[in-house]
């Protein structure tokens, strides 16, 4: 269970402060995809740093599994975003001299995983989210940005996380790649219990997922899902059935 | 894949920028190991220099050699003083002279001189194993057994030659100030002056001279090269204004200023080139590493640690390095050797043999023949620097980003 409470993020810039997630409360339960949707400068890409524990929020509280990462220290964040998070980012942010295996074995390699075994391990994860064969050696700039963005995918998905955040997974891919994409990512969560939390401004993603977080000049507006309410502090997000 | 292997592959992700930094840094590298080999070569030759020199002080009556003051000496009292001064260890007196020839050569006879018409010498000595009492650099018995400088028997050593020219043998006698000598040893010396030469103890030649406590010349020895200036200070003081005190460190010191002072050049040059290496390292890390600001956010959101990160950086600088530094050593111990003799050449050492002032000690002759190589711990000094110097510049520079929130990487452009 993913759980925000009463988040803000604030930035000084010169004289002013702007606050780019303001007092956000949300619930996600675990395998559900959910998406953030919003314009841009809404504060979805902030709220999805804070989510995973690239940036700390100026006050308030975020609960993965029950653990409040916003109290952990510095060698605690890393291993949170090591073993617990799985990040899929819009410009796919692949590195460009790895192949695509060496891409996927990267986080294993930093979560300690024997080579042997990240090797066998990303091969079968770049099987599952099909690129298969010479594909798989082939560097990120010999493949097409739907393959990165399935490489990127099998990279979040690396350490076995507990939640996947993805940035925009498909705002650089055509059409027919998103659906592709999208399903990818609405598999995992149904398939594999994973979380999967979207940043997204494209709605064919968001009618496909499960749970809808708006968000409107840092504000969460609604919520919409099939499921139950996000949570009980979520006043502001608003429950729809699909 | 380790981070090794990445920092590695990393290094050489812009072949044509990897090549322009690696030519860069060789070209600095280089220098600073041209310049750490001069250092320590002219280190070596200078040191050598004053070792071979000696420690010792040479003593002769003001005026002695030049026909002003003829009758000047110096007398064993006055240099029985100078044995107690601080830091002498040893003092060796010479009271020379010429034996009249003539007469008939041969055993029980006057002596003639090993070459016709030269000169034969006599020298009175308290160390008659001294070479430079004879005026050479080498003196070695090749017949008898050296005598006992300390005392006044009538005993002698004749030069090989002059024994020759006289039919002499190991307990021949001869005629000289009208005594009879026994031959007691026959050397060999390595100068003309010195093979036509007798050597007798100190107090007998001063007895046949009838000279009385007289000596013309002393050498004293004194503990160490350190002590040198101040040991010939003080003798100088002691014996006062009748005697010159020399000794061959202030002529070293004038020969070697030159020398000395391609010393110090080198040294000022291998700071800075080693200085200009880190910042060139630095500053490429520093481009480096703001070029991939967005890729130290995505390693570090995948779960890299800040260490992971300034350790991958860490090693594609000491790749860099590494490889700069072997195109700089091969090059710089390639170079060392004429831009060594170059500095020293124009340093004020002509190059040829014997140039003034050196030619007065031969230990100062072809002080610009300084031998250049590249030993073990020299490239090992040079490794560890140009590791140091990758380490430094590729750490300082990662840490500075990798540092920032991941957040704050990943939105830079």
């Amino acid at each position: 269970m993913l759980e925000v409470k009463g988040v803000t993020k604030s930035f000084g810039t010169g004289d002013r402060t702007v606050t780019a997630v303001n007092n956000v409360t949300m619930a996600v339960p675990d395998g559900e995809f959910a998406a953030i949707v919003g314009r841009s400068g809404s504060g979805k890409s902030t709220l999805m740093n804070l989510l995973g524990a690239l940036e700390r929020p100026t006050s308030g509280m975020i609960f993965v599994d029950g653990q409040d990462i916003t109290r952990l220290g510095r060698g605690e964040l890393v291993q949170y975003r090591r073993r617990s998070i799985g990040f899929v980012f819009q410009s796919y942010n692949l590195i460009p001299n790895l192949s695509s295996t060496e891409n996927v074995m990267l986080p294993m390699e930093f979560a300690g995983v024997g080579k042997d075994e990240r090797r066998q391990r990303a091969r079968s994860l770049l099987d599952q989210v099909e690129l298969t064969g010479g594909k798989q050696h082939r560097r990120p700039g010999k493949l097409s940005g739907g393959e990165q963005q399935r490489v990127a995918i099998a990279r979040a998905l690396a350490n076995s996380p507990r939640l996947i955040l993805a940035d925009e997974p498909v705002g650089n891919l055509d059409t027919q790649t998103s659906g592709t994409v999208i399903e990818l990512l609405r598999s995992l969560a149904h398939a594999r219990g994973t979380t999967v939390v979207a940043v997204t401004h494209d709605l064919s993603l968001a009618d496909r997922a499960d749970r809808v977080f708006r968000l409107q000049d840092g504000r969460l507006q609604a919520a919409g899902g099939s499921g139950p309410a996000p949570s009980a502090a979520g006043a502001e997000a608003r429950e729809s059935g699909r | 894949m380790s981070v090794l292997s990445r920092g590695v592959r990393n290094a050489f992700r812009s072949p044509v920028r990897a090549i322009a930094i690696v030519v860069i840094l060789g070209l600095t590298i280089g220098l600073s190991f041209v310049m750490l080999i001069g250092h320590q070569s002219v280190e070596n030759k200078v040191g050598t220099t004053l070792a071979s020199i000696g420690t010792t002080v040479n003593i002769t009556p003001v005026g002695y050699g030049t026909g002003s003051t003829a009758n000047a000496h110096l007398t064993t009292a006055e240099l029985s003083q100078v044995a107690q001064l601080p830091d002498v260890v040893g003092l060796d007196e010479a009271l020379p002279d010429s034996l009249p020839s003539g007469g008939t050569a041969g055993a029980g006879g006057t002596l003639a001189p090993a070459s016709p018409g030269a000169p034969l010498s006599i020298v009175g000595t308290n160390d008659p194993a001294a070479p430079s009492n004879i005026g050479a650099s080498t003196l070695a018995i090749v017949a008898g057994h050296l005598i006992d400088g300390t005392g006044d028997a009538d005993d002698a050593m004749v030069a090989a030659t002059v024994a020759e020219r006289n039919h002499l043998k190991v307990g021949s006698t001869f005629r000289a100030y009208g005594a009879t000598l026994t031959v007691e040893a026959i050397f060999d010396s390595d100068t003309d002056n010195g093979n036509d030469t007798v050597i007798v103890p100190l107090a007998t030649e001063q007895r046949l001279s009838d000279r009385p406590g007289e000596v013309i010349s002393a050498v004293v020895t004194v503990d160490s090269l350190a002590n040198l200036s101040a040991a010939t200070g003080a003798i100088a003081m002691d014996l006062g204004p009748a005697a010159d005190v020399t000794s061959d460190i202030a002529q070293a010191g004038q020969a070697l200023a030159p020398l000395q002072s391609v010393e110090s050049l080198s040294l000022y040059s291998l700071f800075g080139a080693a200085v200009t290496a880190a910042v060139i390292i630095l500053l490429v890390m520093v481009m480096t590493v703001r070029e991939r600001k967005r890729e130290v956010g995505t390693v570090k959101a995948i779960g890299s640690s800040t260490v992971g990160v300034v350790f991958q950086f860490m090693t594609e600088a000491l790749t860099l390095a590494v490889a700069g530094g072997a195109a700089g050593l091969i090059a710089g111990a390639c170079a060392a050797s004429s831009i060594t003799s170059g500095l020293v050449s124009s340093s004020g050492h002509s190059g040829s043999p014997g140039s003034a002032p050196a030619a007065q000690n031969p230990a100062l002759e072809h002080l610009s023949q300084v031998h250049v190589t590249a030993t073990t711990p020299e490239v090992f000094i040079g490794l560890a620097g140009i590791a140091a110097i990758a380490a430094f510049g590729s750490a300082a520079a990662s840490y500075l980003i990798s540092r920032i929130q991941p957040a704050e990487a990943l939105r830079s452009e």
